[in-house]
C-alpha cells in the first residue's frame, strides 16, 4: 500500500490497470508489431529492393497507382456529390436515399465484381441485349482491364467519402455560414469562403482513405484485370506466393509488400499535412436546406435512376445468373432452376469455406472485441504515454493494405510453425478489424463522463471494480456494434486469406473466388447471391442496433 | 465524520498551474468552501482530498489517518469519502436506488441494512419512494440529489462538492443551495465545497477560503471575508472592488501611483499600514457619485435593488453602486464621493 508517489505521475494509476496495460501492450506487440517487422526484415533487403526495378513490378506498381488513384477520384467527386445534395439540398426521401446510396458498400468488392460481371461482362445480359439489338459483336461495355477496375473500385468506396463529408458538413456551423450570408456574401462565395475550408480535410481524409484501401483490394483487380494479364499490386503478390513464378516467392512478396507499406504510409503523411481541422465553438440550428425548387423532382428522379443500376442491377444479374439452368441461355421459365443454390449451399466443399469463415469470424469478433474494447479504455482513461502506443499499434495496421498485414502474418508465422493454418488468419484478421472496434468504443466511451468512474472509486470500487460496474456495462452497446462489424467484415472477406490459406483453411471468399476463376459461374453466383443478401440482413440489423443503443442512452449527459 | 487537513500540500502541473504549499485544517463538521477563479486551483486541492490526485509534498490527513504523503497512499475507494460532480454523475445504467446503495454494496453491508439506509438517505435529499426510478427520467435537480444521496449513504468522513449547482438554472440552484444549507446543519457532516460562486460560498460555509493562483490568499468566515479583506484580490474577487495602485500623502488622502490629482477617502480600512506605497481597494458601495465632476459615465446598469454605474475617472475604470432610482445615462458627467476606501501597504501583499 504505502507506495513513494513519483512526480511524473501526478494521478494515482493504481497496480491493477497498470498490469493490464502492459499485458495488453504485449500482446498488440505480437500482433502487430512482430509480423510488421518480419516483413520489413524480409522485405527491405538490398538484393530484394534491386529486383523491384523489373517491368512486372514497375508495371504493376503504376497499374495500381492509376486504378487505385482514379477509383478514389472517381469516388471522392460522387461522393462529394451525393453529400451535398442529401444533405444540403430539399431533394425528397432523402432518409431512402442515403440507405439506398450505402448498398454498395456492404456488398464485398468481389461479389459486386461478379455481380457486375454478370451485367457486363463479355456475355452479361447489357451487352448481350446490345449484341442482339444492334447485331454487333464487341458488346457496349467490356469491364475486363483497368477501366472496369477504376469503376468498381469507385462503386464499391465512395459510401466512405459519402460519409466523411456528410459529417463534416453536418459539422459546419450553420451559424458560421448565416454570419457570412448577413456580411453579405452570396450563397456561392458563402460555400467557397465558410463551407469549403470546414470540409477540405473531409475531402482529403475521404480521398486517401478511399486510396489506400483500394491499394490493398484483391478481388476486384483479380477478377477483372488477371484475364486480361492487367496486373497490381495485390494481384501480382497473389501471383508470386500461389504459382511461385520466381525463384524466391516470399521475399519478392515481402519486399512489394514493403512498396505497398510506402505508398499506403506517403498518403497517410500526405493526409496529415494538408488536412488541418478547423474547430469551432459556435452552434446554432441545422442549416436551412437549399431549395431546389422546380428541379426537384427531375433530381429526385435522377437519384433514383442511377440508385437503381448500381445497388438493384448487380444483385439482379446475380439474382438470375443463380437461377439459370446455365450461363447465358435466355432467361426463359423452363431454364429457371434451384439447382445452383442447391449446389452452391450443399456442396462439401463450400459447406467447409462457410463453416471457416464462419469459425474465424467469430473468433475476430471475440478476440477484437475484448482487446478493442481494453485498449479503447486504456487510451481514452490511461494518464500515461502507455495510451498513445496503444493508439498507434492498433489504429496504424487499419490503415495498412489487407495485402501487407497477410504478407507479414506469412512470414511471422513460418518460424513458429503456424503458416497455413487456420489461427494465422485469426491473427491477421486481428491485426487488421481490432481498429473498428477501438473507434467504436472510443466514440463512446468519450461520452461517458470520468466522473462516473470517480463516484464509483469513492464509493470503495478498486478501478478494475469501477470499469467492470460502470464504464463497460456503459459501453457494451458499442463493443457489441464492432465485435459485429469485425464478424461482418471478417465473414465475407477475401484478401487477407487468399494470401493466407492452405488446403483445409479455405474461407468463404477464397471458395467463392476458386469457383469463379474455375469459371462454375452459376455456382460462384448463386453463392455470392447468398453473402450478398446475408450481408445486407446483417449489417441492417447492427443499424439497428446501434440506433437501439442511441435510445437508451438519449437524455444523458 | 472526521476533520481534514492540508499540509504544506503541493502539486505542480507540468502545464504550470495546480497547488502550492497550501495547508488547511477543516475541523470536524464544518463546512468549508473554496472560492477562487477557474484556474485558481480549487478543484485541484478537492481532487487531492479525494485522492484523485497525488500531491508532489505536503500531506493530506482525514480523522487520524494521513492518505497522502511521503510514503503513505490511500487511493480513493479506501479514503470513506463522499462526492458530488458538477455533472451528477449519477449512473444511467442502474436505477436511483442501485446508485445510492452501490457504497453499501462495496462496503459489503447486509441487505435489510442497506435497504434501510437507502430509504434514509432518498428521504434526507427529499426523493422519497423514487428508488425504482431510471435516471433519464429525472430532472437535472433530482440527479443532483440522487448523487447527494449516494455521496452521504455510506457515512463518509467528509463530503466534497465540485461545483455541484454550476450546471443548474438560476431558480433551482438557490432552492438546492438552501436545502443544502439545511442538509448540512442537519447531518453535522464535514463539507468541503469548491465553487466560482461567491454568493454561494458566502451563504453556505462556516469559512470560505479564497484562492488565487494555486495559493491560499485567506482563509476566514464569511463576513470577515467580505467586511475586511486580507489581500486586494480577496476585495476584488468578493465584492468587485477597483484596485488602484496609490501614493499615502495625508491621512486619509491618496495620489495614484500612476499620476493624477490627490483624492480624498472617508474612512479607511488599513489591514496594514507599514509602507506608503501600496494599493487602495474601493467598493462598489462605498463610492457614491454626486453629479457633476470630472468622471463620466460609461454604463449605467438596473440590478433591481440597486443600479450598477460604470466610471471612467481619472484614467481609472471605476464601479459605484448606488440606489435604484438613481437615472444616468452614457456620457453623463459626474463626481466620486470615496465613503470608505481598503489600503493595502506594498511589500505586505502577493499583489
Amino acid at each position: 500500500m504505502a507506495k513513494a508517489p513519483s512526480r511524473g505521475e501526478k494521478a494515482s494509476e493504481p497496480a491493477g490497470t497498470k498490469l493490464l496495460g502492459y499485458v495488453t501492450l504485449a500482446v498488440l506487440v505480437a500482433l502487430v508489431a512482430l509480423p510488421l517487422l518480419a516483413l520489413l526484415q524480409r522485405g527491405a533487403r538490398p538484393e530484394l529492393l534491386a529486383g523491384l526495378a523489373s517491368d512486372d513490378v514497375l508495371e504493376a506498381t503504376v497499374n495500381s497507382l492509376v486504378t487505385s488513384g482514379l477509383g478514389a477520384l472517381l469516388a471522392t467527386l460522387f461522393g462529394a456529390a451525393l453529400a451535398w445534395a442529401l444533405e444540403r439540398t430539399d431533394v425528397p426521401a432523402r432518409n431512402f436515399f442515403r440507405a439506398v446510396f450505402f448498398v454498395p458498400f456492404l456488398v464485398p468488392p468481389f461479389i459486386g465484381a461478379i455481380g457486375w460481371l454478370a451485367v457486363f461482362g463479355p456475355v452479361g445480359y447489357a451487352n448481350a441485349f446490345y449484341n442482339r439489338a444492334t447485331g454487333s459483336t464487341g458488346g457496349l461495355v467490356d469491364l475486363y482491364g483497368p477501366g472496369g477496375i477504376i469503376a468498381l473500385l469507385a462503386l464499391h468506396s465512395y459510401p466512405i467519402v459519402y460519409l466523411t463529408i456528410a459529417a463534416a458538413l453536418r459539422g459546419v456551423p450553420a451559424s458560421l455560414e448565416e454570419a457570412a450570408r448577413a456580411s453579405g456574401a452570396g450563397r456561392l462565395r458563402v460555400a467557397l469562403d465558410v463551407t469549403l475550408p470546414f470540409v477540405f480535410p473531409a475531402l482529403v481524409a475521404g480521398f486517401i482513405l478511399v486510396f489506400v484501401s483500394n491499394l490493398s483490394d484483391f478481388g476486384i483487380p483479380a477478377l477483372l484485370g488477371l484475364p486480361e494479364r492487367y496486373e497490381v499490386l495485390p494481384t501480382l503478390i497473389y501471383g508470386y506466393l500461389v504459382s511461385g513464378s520466381t525463384d524466391d516467392p516470399l521475399g519478392a512478396a515481402s519486399s512489394i509488400g514493403v512498396v505497398l507499406l510506402l505508398l499506403a504510409g506517403g498518403a497517410l503523411i500526405l493526409q496529415r499535412r494538408l488536412s488541418r481541422r478547423l474547430d469551432s465553438d459556435a452552434l446554432g440550428p441545422d442549416p436551412e436546406p437549399v431549395s431546389l425548387g422546380a428541379a426537384r423532382v427531375p433530381f429526385a428522379t435522377l437519384l433514383s435512376a442511377i440508385a437503381l443500376v448500381i445497388t438493384v442491377a448487380p444483385v439482379a444479374a446475380l439474382l438470375v445468373g443463380a437461377l439459370l439452368r446455365a450461363p447465358g441461355v435466355p432467361l426463359t421459365p423452363e431454364n429457371l432452376t434451384l439447382a445452383n443454390l442447391e449446389r452452391a449451399l450443399v456442396a462439401p466443399a463450400i459447406i467447409r469455406g462457410a463453416t471457416n469463415s464462419l469459425l474465424l469470424a467469430s473468433g475476430a469478433a471475440l478476440v477484437c472485441g475484448l482487446l478493442g474494447a481494453t485498449v479503447a479504455t486504456l487510451i481514452v482513461r490511461a494518464r500515461s504515454r502507455l495510451g498513445g502506443v496503444l493508439d498507434a499499434l492498433t489504429l496504424g495496421p487499419q490503415a495498412l493494405p489487407g495485402t501487407v498485414i497477410a504478407v507479414a502474418w506469412i512470414l511471422a508465422a513460418i518460424p513458429v510453425g503456424l503458416y497455413g493454418t487456420k489461427a494465422v488468419i485469426l491473427f491477421a484478421y486481428t491485426t487488421a478489424f481490432v481498429a473498428l472496434v477501438v473507434q467504436t468504443v472510443r466514440g463512446s466511451l468519450a461520452n461517458v463522463p470520468v466522473a462516473y468512474e470517480e463516484a464509483a472509486r469513492l464509493s470503495g470500487a478498486s478501478p478494475l471494480r469501477a470499469l467492470r460496474d460502470v464504464t463497460w456495462p456503459l459501453v457494451s452497446p458499442a463493443i457489441l456494434v464492432g465485435a459485429a462489424l469485425v464478424f461482418f467484415t471478417a465473414v465475407r472477406e477475401l484478401t487477407i486469406s487468399a494470401l493466407l490459406v492452405a488446403p483445409g483453411s479455405e474461407t468463404l471468399g477464397v471458395v467463392i473466388f476458386n469457383l469463379q476463376q474455375a469459371g462454375t459461374y452459376n455456382v460462384s453466383t448463386a453463392l455470392a447471391l447468398v453473402v450478398a443478401v446475408a450481408g445486407l440482413l446483417g449489417v441492417g440489423a447492427i443499424a439497428l442496433l446501434g440506433r437501439g443503443r442511441r435510445n437508451l442512452w438519449r437524455g444523458l449527459s | 465524520m472526521a476533520r481534514v487537513e492540508l499540509n504544506g500540500t503541493s502539486l505542480i502541473y507540468g502545464s504550470g498551474g495546480g497547488v502550492s504549499d497550501v495547508s488547511l485544517a477543516v475541523e470536524d463538521g464544518e463546512f468549508v468552501a473554496l472560492l477562487g477563479p477557474s484556474g485558481s486551483g480549487k478543484s485541484t486541492l478537492l481532487r487531492l482530498i479525494g485522492g484523485f490526485l497525488r500531491p508532489d509534498a505536503g500531506t493530506v490527513v482525514i480523522g487520524e489517518e494521513t492518505v497522502a504523503g511521503k510514503g503513505r497512499w490511500v487511493p480513493p475507494e479506501r479514503r470513506n469519502l463522499g462526492m458530488v460532480f458538477q455533472q451528477h454523475a449519477v449512473w444511467p445504467h442502474r436505477t436511483v436506488a442501485e446508485n445510492v446503495t452501490y457504497p453499501l454494496k462495496l462496503a459489503k453491508v447486509g441487505r435489510s441494512e442497506r435497504e434501510e439506509r437507502v430509504r434514509e438517505s432518498l428521504t434526507l435529499v427529499g426523493l422519497d419512494g423514487f428508488g425504482k426510478r431510471r435516471p433519464e427520467t429525472l430532472s437535472g435537480g433530482q440527479r443532483q440529489r440522487v448523487a447527494l444521496a449516494r455521496a452521504l449513504v455510506g457515512r463518509p468522513a467528509a463530503l466534497l462538492l465540485d461545483e455541484p449547482f454550476a450546471s443548474l438554472d438560476a431558480a433551482l440552484r438557490d432552492r438546492l443551495r438552501a436545502e443544502l444549507g439545511a442538509l448540512a446543519g442537519r447531518t453535522g457532516v464535514t463539507i468541503i465545497h469548491v465553487t466560482h460562486d461567491r454568493t454561494e460560498a458566502l451563504a453556505l460555509a462556516d469559512r470560505v477560503a479564497v484562492l488565487k493562483e494555486g495559493r491560499l490568499e485567506q482563509v476566514a468566515p464569511p463576513r470577515e471575508i467580505y467586511a475586511s479583506p486580507k489581500t486586494p484580490f480577496v476585495a476584488s474577487f468578493v465584492s468587485d472592488a477597483t484596485l488602484i495602485p496609490v501614493e499615502t500623502v495625508g491621512e486619509k488622502r491618496f495620489a495614484p501611483s500612476g499620476g493624477g490629482a490627490a483624492f480624498e477617502v472617508g474612512e479607511v480600512l488599513a489591514p496594514d499600514g507599514s509602507s506608503r506605497e501600496g494599493t487602495l481597494a474601493l467598493r462598489p458601495q462605498d463610492v457614491e457619485i454626486i453629479p457633476g465632476g470630472s468622471a463620466v459615465v460609461r454604463a449605467a446598469l438596473f440590478m433591481g435593488d440597486s443600479c450598477e454605474v460604470y466610471l471612467e475617472w481619472e484614467g481609472q475604470s471605476l464601479r459605484s453602486r448606488t440606489p435604484a432610482d438613481t437615472r444616468l445615462e452614457s456620457g453623463a458627467r459626474v463626481r466620486p464621493v470615496f465613503a470608505r476606501g481598503i489600503f493595502f501597504a506594498d511589500g505586505q501583499t502577493t499583489e
